[in-house]
């Protein structure tokens, strides 16, 4: 039946589908959307400004707020891009140590977002079970680092703690845990009828539109395109490590999830590996104060997607210009075509589909995004 | 296609339109094109050189002038960064959204943040700026202190 003229409805910024704060227009005809106007910035922090007043060893504690479920990316990329610029090498045990972290926080980013997706489709109850085990890799993460959100151990040169052959049993042991647990989520989401229901041919992504369209991560893997930083363009000691690129021809949200828990495997896989071979030595060696002139594009793959960031130095202990693109900005156009042609009740679980994290994509103002909040973000606060 | 080989095309095809080409280390190229070779340096990268995945626009303040730096990548991971500068006055640049699809996304942050503006670009409202933001402040400009920024957050709120 069709409508006489469409409906405008704002979705957000404060809604149902997400617990972070991010505005949608929907145009609707009926239930069904026709157009889709995306509005950023509710998170804006200034962090990019803030760079560039802040010394290199400064920048560190800004890039690890950058994010808090991608922290380890965005330090791995922040140290990367700053030591590349100092040009001092990483001393290997230092760059297996930030492989393990770099896992570890894919399986527990992966393993919140299987719990999001799983309370959109309306199952609470592997919700819950997801965020109960990924509670074992935070404990993990408290064991290693002291810090279960925020961990503080990338550093330029290297990384802060060293992880014992101790605690490398305590990550084995875990590990087996874990892997037994993702393998119930396989069995689960393959076989659930009610979360095949909500999920299978929901929110599609063509192979041709994801490509044209430059998603990333494991939106673009879920649409059956191959593509991995981690193997295209290997950084730290990814180059040595055995695993294989995920990906789903099934294009819509059960591809991505099934991407996502078989991606968890291959961590698993990964973390094992790196644990048997670390090299020993020395894991920091002394970075400079300042970086001689220079520009450098630094890529990560972070749980959500290629993760970027480009630095310029001008001689000083600051950088000239500091940018960062996080995975869910380079989502937002592939996104807005998903959601064209869809009915209004799957929106939440469309939206949650991509991983959206947009603490990490709204960066730059230097303006807290509430009006109710009424304050100013100073430097120091950001 | 590796850096020097993507190097060595740009220069090729552009001449005189290069003014600075590199490529500092596997996978990196960074060429720096004249204003008026700046369409074309992007369509050869693009459609000819297979450089079709756009991942950012970088806008840069370089005192007189504003750059704006596309990173494209390749199928073999290369990253090709083409990068323009336009001085202040006059800092308008084609909109690319005809042979990169993304590219709007990425132009609208640059014109906000650092007022590069582009010919062309179809959707000029705030994407991240906050409503009622004055169209001539841009926060990444070096000329922009936090204090100046803070004064125009507390004039929003009071209205």
């Amino acid at each position: 039946m069709g409508y006489a003229s469409t409906v405008k409805m704002p979705f957000g910024p404060q809604h149902p589908a997400l617990k972070e704060p991010e505005h949608f227009l929907f145009e609707l005809d009926g239930d069904t959307v026709v157009g889709v106007t995306p509005r950023i910035g509710y998170v804006h922090r200034g962090i990019e400004k803030a760079l560039e007043l802040s010394t290199y060893g400064h920048g560190l504690y800004l890039a690890e707020r950058i994010c808090g479920i991608c922290t380890v990316a965005h330090t791995c990329c922040y140290t990367q891009a700053i030591e590349e610029l100092m040009g001092i090498e990483v001393p290997p045990r230092a760059k297996y140590i930030r492989t393990i972290m770099s896992e570890l926080e894919r399986l527990h980013s992966h393993s919140l977002w299987v719990g999001l997706v799983a309370h959109e489709a309306g199952f609470d109850t592997l919700f819950m079970y997801a965020w109960r085990d990924r509670e074992a890799i935070l404990s993990l993460f408290q064991e290693i680092t002291g810090g279960r959100v925020l961990h503080a151990i990338n550093t330029l040169g290297g990384v802060r703690r060293d992880i014992s052959p101790e605690l490398a049993d305590k990550i084995r042991c875990t590990m087996e845990y874990f892997e037994g647990r993702v393998k119930d989520y396989r069995r689960i989401i393959r076989t659930e009828p009610t979360f095949l229901k909500r999920t299978r041919d929901v929110g599609v992504l063509k192979p041709s539109d994801a490509a044209k369209l430059d998603a990333v991560g494991p939106t673009l893997r879920g649409s059956g395109i191959k593509e991995d930083v981690r193997r295209d363009d290997p950084y730290i000691a990814y180059d040595e490590m055995p695993f294989n690129v995920i990906s789903s021809d099934g294009c819509d949200v059960f591809a991505r999830t099934e991407v996502r828990v078989e991606e968890m495997m291959e961590s698993i896989g990964i973390i094992r590996y790196a644990l048997d071979r670390m090299p020993a030595g020395v894991f920091r060696v002394r970075a400079p104060r300042n970086a001689p002139a220079g520009e450098c594009v630094s890529r990560v793959e972070a749980p959500r997607g290629e993760d970027m960031h480009f630095a310029r130095s001008d001689g000083t202990a600051k950088p000239e210009r500091y940018k960062v693109r996080a995975p869910t900005l380079a989502n937002i156009p592939a996104l807005c075509r998903m959601l064209v042609g869809i009915h209004v009740a799957d929106i939440p679980i469309i939206l949650a589909g991509i991983d959206p994290c947009f603490s990490c994509m709204d960066r730059m103002v230097v303006v807290r995004g509430g009006r109710a909040s009424g304050t100013l973000q100073s430097k120091r606060d950001v | 296609m590796d850096a020097t080989e993507a190097v060595r095309l740009m220069c090729e095809r552009l001449g005189e339109g290069v003014l600075d080409a590199r490529a500092p280390r596997p996978r990196r190229a960074f060429v720096r094109v004249r204003r008026e070779s700046f369409g074309e340096a992007i369509k050869h990268a693009v459609l000819e050189l297979g450089f079709s995945h756009l991942m950012a626009i970088t806008a840069a303040d370089a005192g007189e002038e504003l750059e704006a730096l596309y990173h494209l990548v390749c199928m073999d991971a290369t990253v090709l960064t083409i990068s323009v500068r336009v001085p202040k006055g006059d800092a308008v640049l084609p909109d690319m959204s005809e042979v990169l699809q993304n590219a709007a996304i990425y132009e609208r942050e640059a014109r906000e943040m650092m007022g590069i503006g582009f010919d062309g670009l179809r959707d000029e409202a705030h994407l991240v700026l906050p409503r009622g933001w004055p169209s001539d402040v841009h926060p990444l400009r070096k000329d922009r202190t936090y204090d100046d920024l803070a004064k125009i957050k507390l004039e929003l709120e009071r209205v």
